[in-house]
């Protein structure tokens, strides 16, 4: 087997971790019992689009270079997963090879992500409210994504044995721990968005003007 | 600010807090144990942490990770073998004690981290759970404790005899005869067959009697079959304060077999946030199922009144400018969102909301329980500076908010904070525009 051929299993552990605990979380849902005051699909089609951006929530209006910066951080994971799921493709001939421009476009995104990575990093370490209640756990969950799209630019740019080995090897590592730790948010930001929704539209709280209360008796 | 203790000094039984805290975790409460990611965004959207910059352990954030410290520790993997590494937590006494100053001293459970939270992680149901365990551990604040034993124990939780509450409520029908001249002005008491069973805050028939006045003004005005019960009135449940899901759901449950009882179509909850969630949305999750009559706001019945044109009103004679306190169980948590402004604007002539309001109003800081407990007293008159400074930038003379622990709330904040402002339920400013005759 190949180096890439572990990173494939890794990945598949921790997809089956993550849903493990996702459907162990789900099993044990209990629906709200009394009578709806408005509607469950709108509060969760409101929870994950109109909900998330600024004008929602005071945690990205107050704070827009976080925000941002988060997203661009996300946006440069999600790049960097892809292009080393790609590259696997293209080592094992499914796919053909990038074109050097694609390359450089790639490594573009996932460096905008890298630096505001890092800019999180930094902000966790200079801010003494988030000193206060970061753990181990966060900083080194930011450090070890930090390595990966560093190492997945690297990759983007100037392909070479190395370089390949040490990003899967890498990779491994960072899909194993990702069920472990913080990152696992990965998977339960879908579930709290659910959970977000399904109470305030359950309710009649959100999406505003969504109460039926308003309009009905 | 007051760092006394709020736990009597016994043992606290751990290990039932443990299994306690195990047997809450439903798929709700395991998403929100493992959904914050210490982003800190939240601190500015709490009253507390607004209110005292200076210490960290007031931001939700700072607040959750003491309740999912213990989740990580007794079921997570790293929690359990390296707790050093995710900040996992024993919950020894030592941490039991400072558990309960976190979650019954620095949080009303309002929700608005919740509602602005990078993800979504409803703090306010995370600290509840937390707090139902330390109640399973004996750990209630005695001063919070010793109000759901007088409602459970007397049928309200400040102990008003029938009696009293007799001779209180007759006195005021009495005086809103004379008032009006009218003697068909009626407050009947354990009525059957009536439309509404109307319920009150024991603070009405103690301290603020005006309010009771009013709604029976205003459902003499539309000729309203209603009623109250001399013994199961109490629409206040502190049981969603102390975390003990089964005297929460007697208190309510007492009200729904009380209107049952008498026949009555509807139960209509006084102005009351937090009575108004538990009875209306809670008791159905504590009982399993939903009750079978109809629950709801008195805020709601009084918009319907004006919609169906049977409240004649003349809003010049509320002429000084309202503002409006949202509370945050009826509003946030509970749904009544536009009733009580559509009252208003038709009860008085300037009318100005508070920014922010509605979804996003700030607590005033009474809810929680907080009246209850005096140990946090100084805190939550502190943490009360956010409304006040929302109060002061209206310019109002009056502010309205539809829940006596607001009106408590809000009463000590304007002395506190010398606001100048007189503190009415919307009921009372309804009332006063409600032109009668033929």
């Amino acid at each position: 087997m190949e180096v890439a051929d572990f990173t494939l299993m890794a990945a598949g552990l921790c997809f089956i971790s993550l849903s493990v605990m996702l459907l162990s979380a789900a099993v044990k849902f209990r629906p709200e019992q009394a009578s709806p005051n408005g509607n469950v699909a709108s509060g969760i089609i409101y929870a994950f689009t109109a909900g998330m951006l600024p004008g929602a929530k005071e945690s990205a209006s107050r704070h827009l270079m976080s925000y941002t910066a988060g997203i661009v951080f996300h946006i440069g994971i999600f790049c960097a997963f892809l292009f080393s799921a790609a590259v696997y493709l293209m080592a094992k001939g499914f796919i053909p090879e990038l074109p050097q421009s694609v390359r450089l476009i790639v490594a573009g995104l996932i460096g905008l992500g890298l630096v505001n990575g890092v800019g999180l990093l930094i902000k966790r370490i200079a801010n003494s409210r988030l000193r206060f209640i970061s753990t181990a756990d966060d900083y080194f969950s930011n450090i070890m994504v930090n390595v990966f799209l560093l190492l997945s630019i690297i990759l983007a740019v100037h392909q070479t044995g190395v370089i390949f080995y040490t990003l899967y090897i890498f990779e491994t590592l960072l899909l194993l721990y990702i069920p472990l730790g913080k990152l696992r948010h990965c998977a339960y930001f879908f579930a709290t968005r659910i959970m977000f929704g399904y109470f305030y539209g359950y309710r009649g709280v959100l999406p505003a003007h969504n109460n039926k209360g308003q309009n009905e008796r | 600010m007051n760092d006394k203790k709020s736990t009597d000094k016994k043992p606290a039984d751990i290990k039932a807090a443990l299994e306690k805290f195990s047997k809450l975790l439903d798929a709700k409460m395991q998403t929100y144990m493992n959904a914050c990611v210490h982003c800190g965004l939240c601190a500015d959207t709490c009253h507390y942490a607004l209110a005292n910059p200076e210490d960290p352990e007031m931001i939700p954030a700072s607040k959750i990770d003491r309740v999912t410290a213990i989740y990580r520790r007794y079921h997570t993997l790293i929690g359990r073998l390296l707790p050093v590494w995710t900040g996992s937590r024993e919950l020894t006494q030592e941490y039991a004690d400072k558990l309960v100053d976190t979650v019954f001293g620095r949080c009303t459970m309002c929700g608005r981290c919740g509602i602005n939270c990078s993800v979504g992680l409803n703090a306010g149901q995370l600290i509840r759970v937390a707090r139902s365990a330390l109640a399973e551990a004996g750990l209630v604040p005695s001063s919070l404790q010793g109000t759901v034993d007088n409602a459970i124990n007397t049928g309200n939780n400040m102990a008003i005899t029938e009696k009293d509450f007799i001779e209180t409520i007759e006195w005021l029908q009495d005086d809103l005869r004379l008032e009006l001249g009218d003697d068909t002005v009626s407050f009947p008491l354990n009525k059957p067959g009536v439309n509404v069973l109307y319920t009150l805050n024991p603070r009405e028939p103690k301290f603020f009697p005006l309010s009771i006045s009013a709604m029976g003004k205003i459902f003499h005005a539309v000729g309203e079959n209603w009623t109250l019960s001399s013994t199961n009135f109490d629409v206040t449940n502190y049981g969603l304060f102390n975390g003990k899901d089964s005297e929460a759901q007697e208190i309510s449950r007492r009200l729904i077999d009380e209107a049952k009882r008498l026949g009555a179509k509807r139960l209509v909850l006084a102005e009351c946030g937090h009575g108004y969630r538990a009875t209306r949305w809670e008791l159905a999750n504590w009982k399993g199922q939903k009750p079978d009559i109809e629950v709801v706001s008195v805020i709601e019945v009084m918009a319907e009144y004006i919609r169906a044109g049977r409240l004649k009103l003349d809003p010049s004679k509320n002429s000084k400018r309202v503002t409006l306190h949202d509370p945050c169980n009826l509003v946030r948590n509970g749904g009544i969102i536009e009733e009580q402004r559509y009252v208003l604007k038709h009860a008085v002539s300037d009318f100005m909301e508070m920014i922010p309001n509605r979804q996003q109003n700030f607590c005033c800081g009474g809810g929680g329980g907080m009246l209850a407990m005096g140990e946090y007293s100084e805190r939550r008159k502190k943490a009360g500076k956010i409304k006040a400074d929302q109060i002061s930038a209206t310019q109002a003379k009056i502010v309205a908010t539809p829940c006596h622990n607001c009106i408590d709330q809000l009463t000590e904040l304007n002395t506190y904070y010398k606001l100048g402002v007189e503190i009415k339920t919307v009921g009372e400013i309804l009332a006063e525009a409600i032109v009668l005759g033929k």
